[in-house]
């Protein structure tokens, strides 16, 4: 090799072939730091949380003590209940009340009558008995860590989307093992799921799952426009609603028998959807409010206000209910009047609450536990 | 931003929709890695360097408009943090120059050539922290004098005696090395 000590021009030809042949070694793979970055993040909110929350504790006490003078047990207990209407905290779920340790920050949970059914941040689904709240079971679900999710029993089985490993799978939780596997395209997802009969709606990146809940059978992939980066997942009048966290945001409504999709514009990235009788609803992350989508025109015919941004929907009823994670409530709107109704403060970072019965259950994030909140008059 | 994003603990493939951090993220996080694995000596540390540095633009996003001054902070984190590393672990390791790849002889010129770039980088990752700064700025990241200065809070004239030496200092090495 002729280098060139006398010839810099050569030198620095050379040094930019050779930096670029280095840096060019690096093989990157974007997806994968995508989600340790997420990680980091989620851990950093995580922090200034616990720090957020141990500053209010700290102050609330001191105001406490200030005006009271001193520590009063029985004044500074916190309230059961607070009655307060119109728009405002209608209950306090206290402290410790209906609640089972999960050990981890939780997603979801699904019910089939006897067993609340509990995502958490490992590769674990949780049994909990509804009636008294014990854990009856621990299943660890394959695939990669921090991906069980949305979570669906349906006959003996319970469905689970693995959102990292591009799975959904349906356990047997009496022993435990996976009975059917379904893999989805691409590498985003799968999320939300919905039951409509026999069979089992999940979203993956730009497409929709029909799978046979009974054999595991995939039965239709939808593919929905390229751009969708597909969500949540609700049945209502004959068609599935995708809500798609865009750019563009919008809901999907696939109808089946005519095998059409019609998109529904949003103001801002929509996150879940639930169904009732005649209408989706759907929550927007960024927006405090509840949109209702007619389920018969697909138009948006009203905007119910909320306290704080909204995560995840479901519906029971009427009754539709949406996780407030960042004011630590759940709402309750009432589909018929349109109206919230109801405000519960519970748990920690609540993203998930689903009603059973009278037995509303609640995923507390932060807090790592699920909570059963009886639903009186 | 859905669900899984919000939630404490939670993995996703995607960095946040519309979000400027996961626009930053999608456009240069392979170039600020590639710039990375130029300033410390291994992948994982490079990768580690740039997460450092998203991170730290999380926390300031609120402050954020553009996505040069987005782009910009990236690269002066990258580079401060490479060097925090590299400082970190001197403390703790042999401070002798990589041994550079020994030449082959092979009769084929590509496999030459590459060798040769080998060991051109093995040299530019022994040169003093400043004037492998300066050299991979300019020469992979592209960087007018200027531009180094600003980027690393000195004076021009300093860029140009960093480059200077080290130019020297390559030129040297490759012409003992052969």
């Amino acid at each position: 090799m002729t280098t060139p000590t006398t010839q810099p021009w050569d030198l620095e030809r050379a040094l930019e072939s050779a930096l670029a042949a280095e840096a060019d070694v690096a093989e990157i793979d974007v997806h994968a730091a995508a989600s340790r970055l997420e990680e980091r993040l989620d851990r950093s909110r995580r922090t200034a949380r616990v720090a957020l929350a141990g500053a209010a504790a700290a102050a609330v006490v001191l105001v406490v003590l200030l005006v009271q003078g001193g520590p009063d047990d029985r004044r500074s207990a916190p309230p059961a209940e607070d009655d307060r209407q119109g728009g405002q905290v209608t209950a306090v779920v206290p402290q410790g009340a209906g609640l089972t340790d999960i050990g981890q920050p939780v997603y979801r949970v699904g019910s089939d009558g006897r067993t609340a059914w509990v995502t958490d941040q490992t590769q674990r689904l949780t049994g909990v008995a509804l009636d008294g709240g014990d854990i009856t079971t621990r299943i660890e679900l394959p695939g990669e860590d921090g991906s069980a999710f949305d979570v669906e029993p349906v006959g003996d089985l319970v469905w689970v989307s693995l959102r990292l490993s591009n799975v959904v799978v349906a356990v047997d939780p009496r022993t435990g093992e996976v009975v059917h596997q379904v893999r989805t395209t691409g590498d985003r997802g799968p999320f939300g799921m919905a039951v409509d009969g026999g069979d089992l709606w999940s979203t993956a990146g730009a497409t929709l799952l029909r799978i046979d809940a009974a054999t595991g059978d995939l039965l239709d992939t939808i593919q929905l426009p390229p751009t969708t980066r597909a969500y949540d997942v609700a049945v209502a009048g004959g068609s599935v609603w995708v809500t798609d966290v865009g750019p563009p945001f919008r809901v999907l409504r696939y109808q089946p028998g005519r095998d059409r999709l019609v998109p529904t514009l949003l103001p801002a990235s929509p996150a879940g959807i639930a169904a009732t009788a005649d209408a989706v609803w759907v929550a927007m992350v960024a927006r405090p409010e509840l949109l209702r989508v007619d389920a018969e025109s697909g138009l948006v015919t009203d905007r119910v206000e909320l306290p704080g941004n909204g995560l995840a929907v479901t519906a029971t009823g009427p009754s539709v209910w949406v996780g407030l994670p960042e004011i630590d409530q759940v709402a309750e709107v009432d589909a018929r009047s349109r109206r919230l109704v109801r405000l519960l403060q519970v748990g920690s970072y609540p993203p998930f609450a689903r009603q059973y019965g009278d037995m509303l259950l609640v995923t507390s994030n932060l807090g790592g536990e699920l909570v059963r909140v009886p639903l009186g008059d | 931003m859905d669900e899984s994003q919000v939630c404490a603990g939670a993995v996703v493939a995607d960095p946040p929709t519309g979000d400027l951090v996961g626009s930053l993220f999608a456009a240069h996080y392979p170039r600020l890695v590639r710039l990375a694995v130029l300033l410390v000596d291994d992948q994982e540390t490079a990768e580690d360097v740039v997460m450092d540095a998203f991170t730290g633009l999380h926390r300031r996003r609120l402050w954020l408009r553009d996505p040069d001054d987005g782009f910009r902070y990236l690269r002066s984190a990258v580079l401060n943090g490479s060097r925090s590393k590299l400082r970190r672990r001197r403390t703790v390791r042999n401070t002798d120059l990589p041994a550079p790849p020994t030449t082959t002889g092979s009769a084929e010129e590509e496999a030459l050539q590459r060798s040769r770039e080998r060991e051109l980088v093995a040299y530019v990752r022994g040169l003093p922290q400043r004037q492998r700064e300066v050299v991979v700025l300019r020469y992979y990241g592209g960087l007018s004098e200027a531009e180094i200065a600003a980027e690393l809070r000195i004076s021009r004239g300093t860029v140009k005696a960093h480059a200077s030496r080290a130019l020297d200092a390559l030129a040297r090495a490759m012409e003992g090395g052969r």
